[in-house]
């Protein structure tokens, strides 16, 4: 995996050669119907990765039975060991599971020395963070009346507040403005480039493509497909190449005879499984002159939709 | 355990909730100690002392308990009970520490206002341009009797909302439910009803026998029975149930 190692050697101070968080076989039942089912998968250093799922899909639940904050099956490892067995929790990971988690009368200052005294983290990050989401200068007043944009920037300062390895967000860039939804996804970016792991949930697919380097999709409580989102978008059947040519009658026997599944668009054609070259050489060997070649990535949105689809319809036949 | 117990104060200490039921509890007993007590006493005997104190008690434990019983359920009302069970590594030591915080806030509390109450009453009944004469106080049995009424308040609050967790739910069961339901119960077990939670802190301090009153020894004992055996069923419930 010359990707990971890469990664391993540019963080320098990480003596991992395992992943940072190991999810294995989490399951929980909601009134016996499984919400979370046998569900694995890794969150590597040095990467944002991305949680995805329609909605009900179970990724909330999943990021509680990480936490330990929901009773399931299945565990969840920070460096091969439980959250509760770490001496110092707050420096192993920091949560955001939802936007409006504090007492709306306490300040944001301290809500943040709450936290901070229970993770045995000084008072003076609190400062510090609240300097980072840019809440210094309403730290003073009760989160109650703050806009959902502000609550979730709060949400994050508490997240980093301990300088923790690892990040568990749920959804963060709900209610950001672009100007916030750009900082967040420039921060991320930093923050595992540093060499932390970030685990993020988002409904937002754009923001997430630009966002995350790997994607966990679930459906139904179930691991749809794990890897790195330029592999999901590259096998995605939406991915090919498009052609535009001045006969497209002569196309087609092309294509039928060298047996080149196509489709045709509005201008011309889309080829699946071929490259641009392969495609490139059957219109030459057809004679044919090329006004337009190029190759078509699919979008994450597509990918997603496609293997959640799948999933949807694989769930339905399951349960008849 | 130290972090949690520091943390467990600055929560209530930081919350308006907390400022407006001490003001209030200091309106409450300026009125009671003070003006009625005090300055429009009936009669001034060598009890006047003792009785300002054990009204203060009475007056005040129930509210005081209400900060108690904010300080868990606000947690599961805004969410921040996740918070609390990520940054702690036991949810034994999140457990405990409230229960000593709670006892803190109690025993403060009551120091506090008896101590309000007393100087109040004094005043009162100097302003009424009356003199008191010699006091009779029975410390021991006062402070024992008193402070287990005061404790005795403060973790049934603290029980009922480690177990209801419905802030409104709590409150509820806490300040009316729980005393409207033992009045019902008393209808049945008559003589038995000194067994009851809420009836067995009355009998903490109760001076002459009621019916369905046990004296405050043995009243002490089911209290402290009741803590035991709710609180068992709360910490094991707060152990195992999902955090929200």
């Amino acid at each position: 995996m010359p990707k990971q190692t890469s990664v391993i050697a540019r963080l320098g101070n990480f003596a991992y050669d395992e992943t940072m968080i190991d999810a294995k076989n989490l399951s929980k039942l909601y009134k016996k119907k499984p919400a979370v089912d046998n569900l694995s998968f890794t969150v590597q250093p040095g990467k944002v990765t991305g949680f995805l799922g329609p909605n009900g899909a179970g990724k909330s639940t999943t990021m509680r039975l990480m936490l330990g904050l929901d009773n399931g099956g299945g565990q969840t490892l920070f460096d091969k060991k439980p959250l509760s067995e770490h001496t110092q929790p707050s420096k192993t990971v920091g949560i955001l599971l939802e936007a409006k988690a504090f007492h709306p009368t306490r300040s944001a200052r301290n809500h943040l020395r709450v936290l901070a005294e229970a993770g045995g983290i000084p008072m003076s990050r609190v400062d510090e963070v609240l300097e980072t989401v840019g809440l210094k200068d309403v730290a003073k007043k009760g989160p109650g009346k703050f806009s959902l944009g502000m609550s979730q920037r709060l949400g994050i300062a508490a997240a980093i507040l301990g300088k923790p390895k690892y990040l568990i967000l749920d959804e963060p860039a709900n209610g950001l403005d672009p100007e916030g939804i750009a900082w967040l996804r420039q921060f991320l970016k930093e923050y595992a480039d540093a060499g932390n792991a970030v685990f993020v949930s988002s409904h937002l697919l754009s923001e997430m493509s630009q966002m995350a380097d790997d994607v966990v999709v679930i459906g139904r409580g179930k691991l749809i497909a794990e890897g790195s989102i330029k592999d999901l978008i590259a096998g995605s059947a939406h991915a090919g190449v498009f052609v535009r040519t001045t006969d497209e009658v002569k196309l087609k026997k092309a294509f039928t005879a060298s047996q080149v599944k196509y489709s045709a668009t509005e201008s011309g054609f889309k080829v699946t499984g071929k490259t641009t070259d392969q495609v490139g050489q059957v219109l030459f060997a057809a004679k044919l002159p090329v006004l337009e070649l190029s190759r078509q990535d699919a979008s994450l949105e597509e990918a997603f939709l496609e293997l959640t689809a799948t999933a949807n319809e694989f769930e339905a036949k399951g349960g008849k | 355990m130290n972090a949690a117990l520091r943390t467990e104060i600055r929560k209530v200490l930081s919350i308006r909730s907390t400022y407006v039921i001490v003001g209030l509890l200091a309106l409450i007993t300026l009125i009671m100690n003070g003006w009625v007590m005090g300055y429009k006493h009936d009669q001034l005997d060598n009890t006047f002392v003792t009785e300002l104190i054990r009204a203060t008690f009475q007056g005040t434990s129930f509210l005081l308990g209400l900060i108690v019983l904010l300080q868990i359920t606000h947690e599961y009302r805004y969410n921040t009970i996740y918070y609390t069970m990520t940054l702690a590594r036991s949810r034994t030591t999140i457990f405990f520490a409230k229960v000593l915080v709670a006892t803190l806030i109690m025993f403060t509390g009551a120091a506090l206002f008896m101590a309000l109450g007393v100087a109040s009453g004094l005043a009162g009944v100097a302003v009424s341009g009356d003199s008191l004469g010699t006091q009779s106080i029975a410390w021991s049995n006062l402070l024992t009797h008193g402070g287990m009424y005061v404790w005795g308040a403060g973790m049934y609050a603290l029980i009922i909302g480690f177990i209801l967790r419905s802030q409104v739910g709590a409150i509820v069961v806490y300040l009316f439910g729980a005393s409207i339901a033992e009045q019902l119960l008393g209808l049945l077990l008559k003589s038995n009803a000194g067994y009851l939670p809420f009836k067995a802190l009355e009998g903490t301090l109760m001076q002459v026998p009621v019916m369905g009153v046990f004296n405050p020894e043995k009243s002490m004992v089911i209290v402290l029975g009741w803590v035991v055996l709710a609180g068992t069923a709360a910490w094991l419930l707060f152990r195992h149930r999902d955090a929200n």
